[in-house]
């Protein structure tokens, strides 16, 4: 653990030969200090701080790329930049509101947690319209995504933060296939359904290949957010296998990481490949 | 992921939450379940062995071919009698090398001298995680049905815990090496992993007889149907799923009639086997030649180009 907070407190006895009201303004300045540090400790034997501080940095990081690399593809891929560099933007806030509330409590922040995926999940979806749309996607296409990861979310954040104190399985596995089908719906449009049927069509083939690059996201990625939920109080691999939730804050931050970042890079990539004057 | 990769996820997801809703469920139940399983969609993927022989055939009469099936059918039989744990290992090697062969059937470009290989280390470290992961449940499984008991030697977790490892990274690095000789595509080469990892997952989770009857019946019995489908439908005019069905009822139902008569002579005492050993000589009879037939059709439908 970080020992500063003690070193600024040592420090305090050089205050003594200095003016009364630099001292006051001194005790202030050390006051946000310590409070700032208090936030920012991250202890090494706590991998889920760490994870909450390099998703946060790694995020913004990638907002930052998306936006600045925004001007350099053709004008048709400029929106799915915009909405990759969106994606991790509102993520990085979240990571920044999500560690300050772990560091300071321990707890999951299932709630914020939540609004971020109920926010990015969507756009993520929206991606894999503004990539089909040139083979002729429709907005129904679009909306269709959007209702099935609104469910998915909805239902998962219900099983998950109305699950009653100590677990219910019958709460927990309701909500569960709830969520569920709205996953499997996803999940199915973009490896056999319209999604894939339009790649498929499209004449591009960066687009036919970051399309089910993304379609694995879909699978292998976001697979890991159904097992964190089964670990919780009350979950399948819980009660059937004693696996606790432990964890599970440090699988959804990486994962988080990589289908974030790695769902924009993709998308990056198409960009690209598919823009003549990229230099 | 195919389709069939798809289904068999959600199968697994399905199956976990009827178990975490309805608690534990009874070893009667189960088999319950796995035997329907099994009758429906198992025992007709090996129905038309006959007509997957003989389609296209001019050289080889339906009487070579029961000659050969049945032939087969009788040599294990005797086999069993004087050699069981011979004979059980033996089915344990063949079902894995059959396993493996349906799993990576439609890879045309693999050298040929790969297929084996490939196909019966994939086998292998799939039934040794299924052995592994219940070992407890197989043991006290096998201690209280009769006849079984003797089976116990290849349950032991000494060698599944090294061959269990040993298989699955050879398997991983076999694919590695064939993705970075472009035999195959990096795509596959990830399917593949995620179907490994998804069935340990399965055997991992659920219950010993659920587990396999899970894979077992729709990613191995699916696929082989839909795959023997194709290939009628490429050999004959107007091929549709009626037809298919109607290939595959007469030799389903005499599956049926002949494994309940077989039941039955034992209950009466006429054939001195325990229930169980019976089960298990009829399902491993049955293998055997199944699996020499698919082979062929495998080498005839999928591997006319291979290098």
């Amino acid at each position: 653990m970080f020992n500063l907070k003690a070193k600024y407190v040592e420090q305090n006895t050089l205050t003594a030969c200095l003016p009364s009201n630099f001292n006051n303004l001194l005790t202030k300045y050390q006051l946000t200090m310590i409070e700032l540090l208090d936030v920012m400790k991250i202890p090494k034997d706590d991998p889920v701080a760490f994870t909450f501080f390099t998703g946060y940095m790694a995020m913004a990081a990638a907002s930052v790329f998306f936006f600045m690399e925004r001007s350099q593809v053709d004008k048709k891929w400029k929106l799915s930049l915009l909405v990759s560099g969106l994606i991790t933007a509102i993520a990085a806030v979240h990571y920044y509101y999500m560690r300050d509330y772990y560091g300071a409590t321990g707890e999951n922040p299932t709630a914020l947690r939540y609004i971020d995926w109920t926010l990015t999940v969507p756009l993520m979806c929206v991606e894999f319209y503004l990539l089909t749309k040139l083979a002729g996607a429709k907005k129904s296409l679009m909306w269709k995504l959007i209702a099935a990861s609104v469910l998915m979310l909805v239902a998962g954040y219900i099983g998950e933060a109305f699950n009653p104190e100590g677990g219910s399985t019958s709460h927990s596995v309701m909500w569960g296939v709830i969520s569920t089908i709205g996953y499997i719906y996803i999940l199915y449009t973009a490896w056999f359904g319209e999604v894939a049927q339009l790649a498929e069509k499209s004449d591009s083939a960066a687009v036919k290949k970051g399309v089910r690059t993304l379609a694995w996201f879909v699978l292998v990625g976001w697979a890991i957010y159904p097992i964190g939920y089964m670990c919780m109080p009350g979950g399948w691999l819980n009660v059937g296998l004693g696996w606790d939730a432990s964890n599970v804050d440090l699988f959804y931050n990486i994962a988080d990481a990589i289908n974030k970042i790695g769902f924009g890079l993709v998308v990056y990539g198409i960009a690209v490949s598919e823009s003549k004057d990229y230099a | 992921m195919n389709k069939i990769g798809l289904l068999f996820f959600i199968s697994i997801y399905i199956v976990l939450s009827i178990f975490a809703w309805v608690g534990n469920i009874s070893m009667e139940t189960q088999i319950i379940w796995c035997v329907a399983g099994i009758m429906l969609i198992g025992i007709p993927h090996g129905a038309i062995d006959h007509i997957i022989y003989l389609e296209g055939k001019k050289e080889a009469g339906p009487v070579f071919f029961y000659s050969f099936y049945f032939g087969l059918m009788g040599i294990y039989i005797l086999a069993w009698i004087w050699f069981p744990i011979m004979s059980f290992i033996a089915f344990l090697l063949l079902s894995a090398y059959h396993f493996g062969e349906s799993q990576f059937s439609d890879i045309k470009t693999i050298p040929r001298y790969f297929h084996p290989l490939i196909n019966l280390i994939w086998g292998c470290s799939i039934l040794s995680g299924l052995i592994f992961y219940n070992t407890e449940e197989l043991i006290l499984f096998s201690q209280t049905a009769d006849g079984l008991a003797i089976f116990n030697i290849v349950f032991d977790t000494g060698f599944h815990q090294l061959f269990l490892p040993i298989c699955t990274l050879c398997i991983i690095a076999l694919l590695f090496i064939l993705t970075y000789y472009k035999y195959i595509q990096p795509e596959r080469l990830l399917r593949e992993v995620y179907i490994l990892a998804l069935i340990h997952f399965c055997f991992y989770v659920l219950p010993f007889m659920i587990g396999f009857t899970l894979y077992f019946v729709v990613l191995h019995s699916f696929s082989v149907l839909a795959e023997e489908f194709e290939y009628l439908h490429s050999k004959r005019v107007d091929f549709s799923l009626t037809h298919f069905v109607k290939l595959l009822l007469p030799f389903t139902l005499l599956s049926f009639i002949g494994s309940g008569c077989i039941l039955y002579l034992a209950y009466l005492g006429y054939i001195r086997v325990p229930g169980a050993l019976l089960v298990l000589i009829f399902i491993s009879v049955l293998t055997l030649p199944h699996s020499v037939v698919m082979n062929g059709f495998y080498e005839k439908f999928y591997r006319r180009s291979a290098p």
